[in-house]
């Protein structure tokens, strides 16, 4: 005997950009993001009868249309990622070295898109994706001088002289 | 060389700084939401925050409220440069009037490895911790750094300070003691040596007293010097002669007043054997409940 086999193809979920770009994206894949997965479900979008056609599009107000495509690529990347559990993260060593080397070549990428990535992050409640984007900054900035940081991220010194020496003071070092 | 501040108040300071309105001028970095920064900000050591804060105001005021912040957090978080590895269970951040800033904490652990890590803790994290217990561990050194205690203690408020070692007593325990007006100490898989437990001054309690690290005869002659006011010994592999050897050189009416001996079921059978029930008055509560779980011996209620 033969039995037919039905084939199912992966739910699909609509997001929209703030520049009003949608994105067809795996539900499997974006259930990464709490937030996203929060409205799927309080929404009811699971439900099978409804085709992608029809669906209604997920609005992310705070997301542009090129912040969203690299965060639906880091979602496809990671959509394996174990689940996390925040109680453990929670009590794990806060270290910067242990970037996964995927990542690593992703996060690459002009400051501009990085910060604008974090906050798509924070915003969609990734956290895989935030704490990665927030250890390559913290990486950016370890070692460094004020002034090296200054430079590396464009920052202005708005301190005034007698601040400066202030913090010089009080930031002195001595060796007993 | 151990690095250390010359200020006490360093990182909390900077939250003198207020940022100043730069509208579009501001970088990204500067630009994020404090929530985003402190998230930043818990992956860096302090030096690192402190080169942060010494960019720029705005950075200044987010590294300085990111403290308040990171300290509502399990504290490792905050204190991560020192491996504190027991977060307390209602840590609260407090700030007085004079922008001070207080940890609260029910027991917090200091993994005291390394010497220069206690000193940034105490000297830059914060102005003030107040703990139940502050325990200090000093795993693999051979003295307690009794000048960093003593720096801790003027740092630290609170009710009781543990020191923890690592299965040996380093010979200046009592030092210890003595110099800090310990009144409570918890030997917990440590092996002191007999000198070093015989010269410890009066304690309120001391408990723990591990069975292999302390012989019949030393055990023997601690008791004898009724120095303490409570003593709990761990007793599973002590004689159970030495046992009833001790509790029946107790007197009624002398010093004691909580003498524990914790031991297993059947080592506790072999002690009550032994001593034949006869001094039954001085056990409290009934036999059964005390081969379950200890043996509490009041000798006297007189200190």
């Amino acid at each position: 005997f033969l039995f037919p086999i039905k084939m199912t193809s992966p739910r699909m979920i609509k997001l929209t950009s703030n520049d009003d770009k949608t994105f067809e994206v795996e539900r499997d894949v974006i259930k990464q993001s709490v937030t996203v997965n929060t409205l799927i479900t309080d929404l009811n979008m699971d439900d099978e009868d409804v085709s992608v056609e029809n669906q209604m599009a997920i609005p992310l107000p705070n997301v542009d249309a090129a912040t969203l495509e690299m965060v639906i690529t880091w979602c496809k990347q990671h959509r394996e990622d174990p689940p996390r559990n925040e109680e453990e993260e929670e009590k794990k060593e806060k270290r910067t070295d242990d970037i996964p080397e995927w990542d690593k070549t992703f996060l690459d990428v002009e400051q501009s898109v990085l910060f604008a990535l974090i906050l798509a992050a924070n915003y969609m409640d990734i956290k895989g994706l935030l704490d990665n984007c927030c250890k390559t900054v913290a990486n950016m900035i370890k070692g460094k001088t004020p002034d090296e940081i200054r430079k590396h991220f464009n920052i202005k010194n708005d301190f005034t002289p007698e601040e400066e020496e202030q913090i010089r003071k009080e930031n002195a070092w001595c060796e007993d | 060389l151990i690095r250390r501040k010359k200020h006490k108040t360093m990182g909390c300071c900077s939250s003198s700084f207020s940022p100043k309105p730069t509208g579009n001028s501001r970088s990204n970095l500067e630009s994020m939401p404090l929530e985003i920064l402190s998230h930043i900000f818990s992956y860096l050591h302090v030096e690192d925050r402190d080169s942060v804060a010494q960019s720029s105001r705005a950075l200044a005021s987010a590294v300085a409220n990111s403290n308040i912040i990171l300290t509502t957090k399990p504290i490792e978080m905050v204190f991560r440069q020192v491996s504190v590895v027991r977060p307390g269970a209602d840590d609260i951040t407090e700030v007085n009037s004079k922008g001070e800033m207080f940890l609260s904490v029910d027991d917090l652990l200091i993994k005291c490895t390394k010497i220069e890590a206690l000193d940034e803790l105490l000297g830059r994290v914060c102005n003030k911790v107040r703990a139940q217990v502050l325990d200090i561990s000093c795993d693999d050194l051979p003295t307690i750094p009794l000048d960093m205690i003593a720096h801790a203690s003027n740092r630290f408020i609170y009710k009781e300070i543990h020191v923890t070692l690592n299965r040996r007593i380093p010979r200046n325990l009592a030092e210890l003691c003595d110099r800090f007006a310990c009144k409570d100490l918890c030997l917990t898989h440590i092996s002191p040596d007999q000198q070093t437990l015989l010269a410890l001054p009066p304690m309120n309690r001391v408990v723990g007293i591990l069975e292999s690290a302390v012989d019949d005869s030393t055990l023997l002659a601690l008791v004898a010097q009724q120095k303490h006011r409570s003593l709990t010994v761990i007793a599973d592999l002590v004689d159970p002669n030495t046992v009833v050897s001790i509790l029946q050189s107790l007197q009624p009416g002398g010093k004691w007043s909580f003498l524990q001996f914790l031991v297993q079921d059947s080592s506790m059978d072999r002690v009550l054997a032994l001593f034949g029930y006869r001094q039954s008055d001085y056990v409290e509560g009934s036999l059964a409940h005390y081969q379950k779980y200890s043996w509490r011996l009041f000798t006297s209620t007189s200190s």
